[in-house]
């Protein structure tokens, strides 16, 4: 589904994504831990496409076409999803009219004709059903006031609504405790089915115990430095990243 | 150039005034008409404003004295252009004047005669009656302001409300102010005065369209007399062509008490002055002032405020926002004034600009005067760009980026419609904003 090769991208002439390779395929939940300043955001920036960031290298395809050709509009209509870290107060717009804009783009984008107002309430009641969300959320202005748990929820949902193909989760565990970080959990896991993906950005491997990887990858100085199943979340858990920090040293000087 | 063609403009007007007072008949000595004569004389004496007045510092209205107008007279209005109209669906008492005279045939008031009294200036001078007599030019003086000298000087028609004591008025009053450029330029001079006796309550919308080719340029003056414990809401809504003009003078005296929320959007114009003045005569007043202005090409957008605080106890909260696109120019000057006696006031003022284009501009300016030692005061001015974060929050769920810096903007521009509490009125606006905010 997704294919990054030797992407390099950096921000203000600062490289930061010094050539990733990964390999995604629908089903499948790839974890991307690693230390604070390894480039996770930058991954998922450029992934989003954050104008601010620059790619000066390499390509990025998602289902035979080329992801970092696309404005972040087309990247969302083709169907990827980021749900950010620190998702943005919008005050005077309301969820609910954001959220039927948004679909129906999509919609549109993809050829289908756009939800009415009952359909799209429908629609609506389903999914805040399935990821467990309160009504009085939606009714109010988009994430204002929101506590950061409110918030994250919201990403879910919004990734409900607009059931993506591949969904990236930036860091969406911070700040989270542990009810909350569970709900947003829960949310993803009803979500997950074959013909998905989903990268999980995080910092910490509490996440993973709730959405559990098919594969986990640490990056560190802007590589992928070692990839293998859970089990390698628990290691880092257990040691922390400094094995892993030695490991990369070792291998440069040899 | 100017100067040229404002003393093209000076002969124009004398020779009009000579002709005007020459078709008087009987009203030549009325009351009336001796303020007429002072008036001319004052604005003579006054001239136009230009750019060096510290008021007009950046509204040039030699670009619309420039111009060739007729002096207007009743007009013609079509059927399907007043169907059309904007609030067309609201149980409302209709009044509608065309080119500045009074339209029997559109208005329709649906209130009691006991509630609220809708009459039309020209018929009031027919009648010699007392009500304008005693009230006209009372409260927006034209010894300081040329083009209120004007307009008090061309008094022909207009609008006069007067709620009576304890009235509360059940429908809004809605009026159309129309502008007809079809078949020449014309030079329009609507009067309004509202009186507002005790405890009445009345809202009051003003509505200006126009439809032709050919350029306008309005000047308009409403004087408003808001009476003890009285609640006069007050919305304009100038949404005429994009080549009509407008000069707007609004004076609002505000007895002990009362309470007065005013609104004055803009959506377009080649150059729009609004002065919106009020002054506070008594104690513990209420004033809401909002404001919205949006600014396309070639288009010029002024708002002067003044809140005079004279007395204790009063309560001023203001509010302007401005979309600016294109080469669009917005002013806004709110000038605060807190007198010495003026004791415990609370007087808040905010303005906020978003600009779209690199050659938009926008230039504002918050006038705090305060003399008084023990009140709450502040204000805030703010220019910026669209939020960058929130734009690519929205597109990243697929929306596009004309349509959600569009959402951006209707949201920016939302705030200032909250304080409306008829929700009829709330969602024509916002229906209209919303479009409008899409073309900028």
């Amino acid at each position: 589904m997704l294919s990054i090769k030797n992407l390099k991208a950096g921000i203000e002439e600062k490289e930061i994504l010094k050539g990733i390779n990964l390999e995604i395929k629908a089903g499948e939940v790839h974890a991307i831990m690693g230390p604070n300043g390894s480039g996770k955001s930058t991954l998922s920036s450029v992934l989003a496409g954050r104008a601010e960031y620059e790619v000066s290298g390499g390509e990025v395809i998602l289902n035979g076409k080329n992801l970092l050709e696309m404005a972040p509009e087309e990247r969302a209509r083709e169907g990827v999803f980021m749900a950010f870290q620190y998702p943005v107060e919008i005050p005077g717009v309301s969820t609910t009219n954001f959220i039927k804009t948004a679909v129906n783009e999509v919609r549109k984008y993809r050829g289908q004709e756009a939800l009415g107002a009952v359909e799209f309430l429908n629609l609506m009641k389903a999914k805040m059903k399935q990821v467990e969300i309160d009504q009085t959320l939606l009714s109010r202005s988009l994430n204002e006031g929101f506590s950061g748990g409110e918030k994250k929820r919201n990403e879910i949902f919004q990734m409900a609504m607009l059931e993506p193909k591949l969904a990236i989760l930036d860091e969406t565990d911070s700040g989270l405790d542990i009810d909350a970080l569970r709900l947003v959990a829960n949310g993803v896991n009803a979500l997950r089915n074959k013909d998905n993906a989903t990268i999980v950005i995080t910092h910490y491997q509490r996440l993973l115990d709730y959405i559990v990887p098919d594969f986990v990858h640490v990056l560190y100085q802007g590589r992928i430095v070692k990839s293998g199943g859970k089990e390698l979340a628990m290691e880092l858990e257990a040691k922390g990243y400094d094995w892993i920090k030695e490991e990369v040293k070792e291998a440069e000087t040899a | 150039m100017s100067t040229v063609a404002a003393n093209d403009m000076n002969d124009f007007l004398a020779a009009e005034m000579k002709h005007f007072q020459s078709q008087l008949n009987g009203e030549v000595s009325a009351p009336i008409n001796c303020i007429r004569k002072e008036a001319f004389d004052r604005f003579n004496e006054l001239g136009f404003p230009t750019m060096r007045h510290e008021e007009w510092k950046y509204t040039n209205l030699g670009q619309i004295l420039n111009q060739q107008y007729e002096l207007a007279r009743a007009s013609f209005l079509p059927e399907d252009f007043f169907n059309q109209r904007p609030f067309a669906d609201i149980p409302a008492n209709i009044v509608v004047f065309v080119n500045g005279f009074y339209s029997t045939e559109y208005s329709t008031i649906i209130d009691d005669v006991s509630s609220i009294g809708i009459h039309s200036i020209a018929k009031l001078r027919m009648e010699k009656s007392e009500l304008l007599t005693a009230h006209f030019s009372q409260y927006a003086p034209y010894t300081n302001d040329a083009l209120t000298a004007l307009n008090t000087a061309f008094l022909l028609d207009g609008l006069l409300i007067h709620v009576p004591k304890n009235a509360q008025v059940k429908h809004p009053v809605i009026v159309y102010h129309i502008t007809e450029a079809e078949t020449a330029a014309p030079f329009i001079q609507p009067r309004t005065i509202l009186l507002l006796e005790e405890h009445a309550s009345v809202q009051v919308l003003e509505v200006a369209l126009s439809f032709g080719q050919y350029q306008s340029f309005t000047n308009c003056v409403t004087e408003v007399h808001v009476g003890a414990n009285a609640k006069l809401n007050y919305y304009k809504l100038q949404h005429e062509a994009a080549h009509a003009s407008r000069v707007d003078f609004t004076r609002i005296v505000q007895e002990r008490d009362s309470t007065v929320n005013t609104l004055t959007v803009t959506t377009q114009g080649a150059l729009v002055r609004n002065t919106l003045q009020f002054y506070l005569n008594d104690q513990n007043t209420t004033t809401y002032l909002n404001g919205l202005y949006l600014t396309g090409k070639d288009s010029l957008i002024d708002n002067h405020t003044l809140v005079d605080h004279a007395m204790p106890h009063c309560y001023s909260n203001e509010l302007y926002k401005g979309v600016v696109g294109s080469n669009g120019q917005a002013v806004f000057n709110g000038k605060v004034m807190v007198r010495k006696d003026a004791q415990k006031t609370n007087a808040y003022q905010r303005n906020g600009n978003v600009l779209l284009s690199d050659e938009a501009i926008v230039n504002t300016k918050p006038q705090l005067e305060i003399f008084a030692d023990d009140v709450k005061c502040s204000h805030g001015a703010t220019t910026g760009q669209i939020d960058e974060e929130a734009l690519f929050y929205l597109r990243s769920r697929g929306i596009g980026v004309d349509v959600a810096k569009t959402l951006l903007m209707q949201a920016f521009a939302a705030e200032v419609l909250e304080m409306i509490d008829d929700e009829a009125v709330k969602a024509g606006l916002i229906h209209l904003i919303e479009n409008r905010i899409a073309t900028l």
